[in-house]
């Protein structure tokens, strides 16, 4: 049975459509990301499953029942906030036991769960401060807590780290994820950022302007986009993208980027992927996939001259930035491999290419 | 807090026009405190000194028999009782009209800001005419209604009135706060499983103290200084202290007892004054509330 079910879930304001036909199902202790640009609709979608607002079709179901109807009180949720959401005139102890308190849970059993949680959390010298008195990453953790503290059947988290600072967000990334590895609970997690979804998820679901665009796991996203959009969106340099179109002739199957007033370059089409003679396409190659020097002289390698303009060096490797096939272009080679700008030759396996369909910006294969 | 002193500039224009500001600031201030001097200098004079010389004069001997006069003895109408029972009046009026209507507004505000419902905004448009409406246009239905309660010309009726009338403003005072408050916290604690008025009492009010504090200075006020309401809708006895002030001094016959009148001008005025001097730190910070971070 999955922990969480969404079905088709609409959600408009008046005119404005902000959640179309959201369909997702996500099984007990997995950890869903729900990625994608600001305003696409995912807080919306995470505030509807845990009933601050509700959608105007579509049926939500937690653990099989069908929460549509019920407050969010009685979800048996829990939820951290962007902006923490601390009770400022609490205390830390008082903030982590307030879900308890609401639900009636005696004092003495409230007492050894706050303990508990903070332990988990490394929290406990904190217990008497009240919340500005923290940093914004104990705020976080007390926010942490305040979820943890009740055992509820589905955690959400809304962007819970984007106002850290850099540094600290990373460790807080970490922690999030050993924390859940330790205890295990569903859970779904808003983000904008793709590395925090990259890292974090056991699946991530990618929306834009309010539609579903993929799910599946990290791996998946990274390797099979669903179309050019989550191509795009993840993945950092951004992936290479080339228009061109598909030349089917006889045995020849090849691609062939169009750029107006830029020598086209070829590429063989991997066999099995159905494309038509004329179809237009679109090529996708990730930044890591382009080699310097020159490639193995068999068909599925492909080499190019190419005139490098730009080196952002990042430490571990360096981003180097070329013209190819009339795009401008970025490859991830190793820091030492290039230090001046100038002439140089890249290649790639043809075999780690991807091929959108232009029109339908759909995977091909 | 200490406050760091801004950079002044020090050439002659400089000095000059700061000359100027504190020339204006002076004047106004000598013709806000000159009458309130003049009033209370009369008040402690004897009638004969009072007679013999002028306005600004310091008193040869202080006397507060005037004060004891004006509080216990003066004649008002046919009742020589000074203003002692209309001065109990005013807080029998003033303080169970403020005690209503400002837990009435942080309901309010509450509700039309952190809860809102369907047609929330229409509400409080409705309520806000409340604070635009001038009062003398609907005096003959209050008139009408207070008759047919049965609270005509008593104490009840005006403290009725006067809850009725504050509820606007405190409403806009708490709403103009509540705004301010996140709606995530609002979120968060019904999550975490509470009702309306567990928010409400466990979260928004710890953080509206400064709002309570606005609006009872406000109402406590404004209410103490009401005079149309008051003399509208009582009588002799059952009027507060600005009616009676109005019929000692107004309305009496014989010889004028200005050191007296003062005296009961002062009487008149001393508790508003008080709470503005002891909780006007909070009226400036409640004001200011939400406005800057920390």
């Amino acid at each position: 049975m999955s922990a969480l079910k969404l079905q088709n879930i609409s959600k408009s304001y008046g005119d404005v459509s902000v959640l179309s036909q959201v369909s997702i199902s996500i099984d007990s202790g997995e950890f869903l990301v729900l990625l994608g640009p600001s305003g696409c609709g995912k807080s919306t979608l995470l505030h509807a499953i845990a009933g601050l607002h509700s959608p105007t079709s579509g049926d939500i179901l937690i653990g099989g029942a069908r929460m549509n109807d019920v407050p969010c009180q009685h979800r048996d949720i829990a939820m951290v906030f962007q902006s923490y959401a601390l009770y400022p005139s609490m205390t830390v102890e008082q903030n982590i036991a307030f879900p308890l308190e609401m639900r009636k849970v005696p004092a003495s059993q409230r007492k050894q769960a706050v303990a508990d949680a903070a332990r988990l959390l490394r929290i406990e010298h904190l217990l008497k401060r009240k919340p500005s008195q923290l940093s914004g990453g104990q705020r976080q953790r007390v926010a942490i807590g305040r979820a943890l503290v009740r055992n509820p059947q589905l955690f959400l988290f809304d962007e819970p780290l984007s106002n850290l600072d850099a540094l600290l967000r990373v460790e807080m990334r970490t922690e999030l994820k050993k924390l859940h590895q330790r205890i295990g609970r569903t859970t779904v997690y808003v983000t904008h950022d793709q590395v925090e979804a990259m890292t974090l998820a056991t699946r991530i679901a990618i929306l834009n302007k309010g539609m579903l665009q993929q799910i599946g796991t990290p791996a998946e996203v990274y390797n099979k986009p669903a179309n050019l959009f989550v191509a795009g969106f993840i993945g950092s340099p951004t992936i290479n993208l080339l228009k061109g179109v598909g030349e089917i002739a006889g045995g020849s199957r090849v691609f062939r980027t169009i750029a107006a007033g830029h020598r086209s370059m070829k590429l063989p089409i991997p066999l099995g992927l159905d494309v038509k003679d004329g179809q237009a396409l679109t090529l996708g190659l990730r930044p890591e996939v382009i080699c310097l020097g020159a490639g193995g002289s068999g068909p599925g390698d492909v080499t190019a001259e190419v005139d490098v303009t730009l080196i952002e060096p990042t430490g571990p490797d360096s981003i180097i930035v070329f013209e190819l096939g009339g795009r401008e272009c970025m490859a991830r080679v190793a820091a030492g491999d290039m230090i001046k700008c100038g002439p140089n030759t890249i290649s790639f396996p043809a075999h780690k290419s991807m091929f959108f369909d232009s029109e339908t910006e759909k995977l091909i294969g | 807090m200490t406050i760091d002193r801004i950079v002044l500039g020090s050439t002659i224009g400089h000095r000059f026009s700061r000359l100027l500001v504190y020339l204006t600031l002076i004047l106004a201030a000598v013709v806000y405190i000159g009458p309130l001097l003049v009033v209370l200098l009369t008040s402690v004079k004897s009638l004969d000194e009072v007679r013999a010389g002028t306005l600004l004069q310091l008193p040869h001997a202080v006397t507060f028999a005037p004060w004891k006069a004006a509080l216990l003895s003066q004649c008002i109408g046919v009742s020589c009782t000074g203003l002692s029972h209309q001065f109990v009046n005013s807080f029998a009026m003033v303080i169970p009209a403020v005690l209503l209507s400002t837990p009435l507004g942080a309901v309010n505000g509450y509700a039309l800001t952190l809860w809102t419902f369907k047609g929330s905004d229409w509400v409080y448009a409705f309520l806000l005419f409340g604070v635009f409406m001038p009062l003398q246009i609907v005096l003959i239905p209050l008139a009408h209604v207070l008759g047919l309660l049965g609270l005509a010309n008593t104490l009840p009726g005006l403290v009725l009135l006067h809850v009725i009338y504050g509820i606007p403003f405190t409403t806009l005072f708490f709403r103009n706060f509540f705004v301010t408050v996140p709606r995530d916290l609002v979120s968060a604690a019904r999550v975490d499983g509470a009702s309306f008025w567990q928010v409400f009492f466990r979260i928004v009010l710890p953080v509206a103290i400064p709002s309570f504090v606005v609006s009872t200075i406000w109402q406590f006020t404004n209410i103490w200084n009401d005079f149309l309401l008051a003399s509208t809708f009582t009588d002799g006895q059952s009027a507060p202290v600005t009616v009676a002030l109005y019929d000692m001094v107004g309305a009496a016959t014989g010889v004028k007892t200005y050191n007296v009148d003062m005296a009961a001008v002062m009487l008149t005025a001393l508790p508003t004054l008080l709470v503005y001097i002891f909780a006007g730190r909070y009226f400036i910070r409640g004001l200011m509330a939400g406005s800057m971070k920390g």
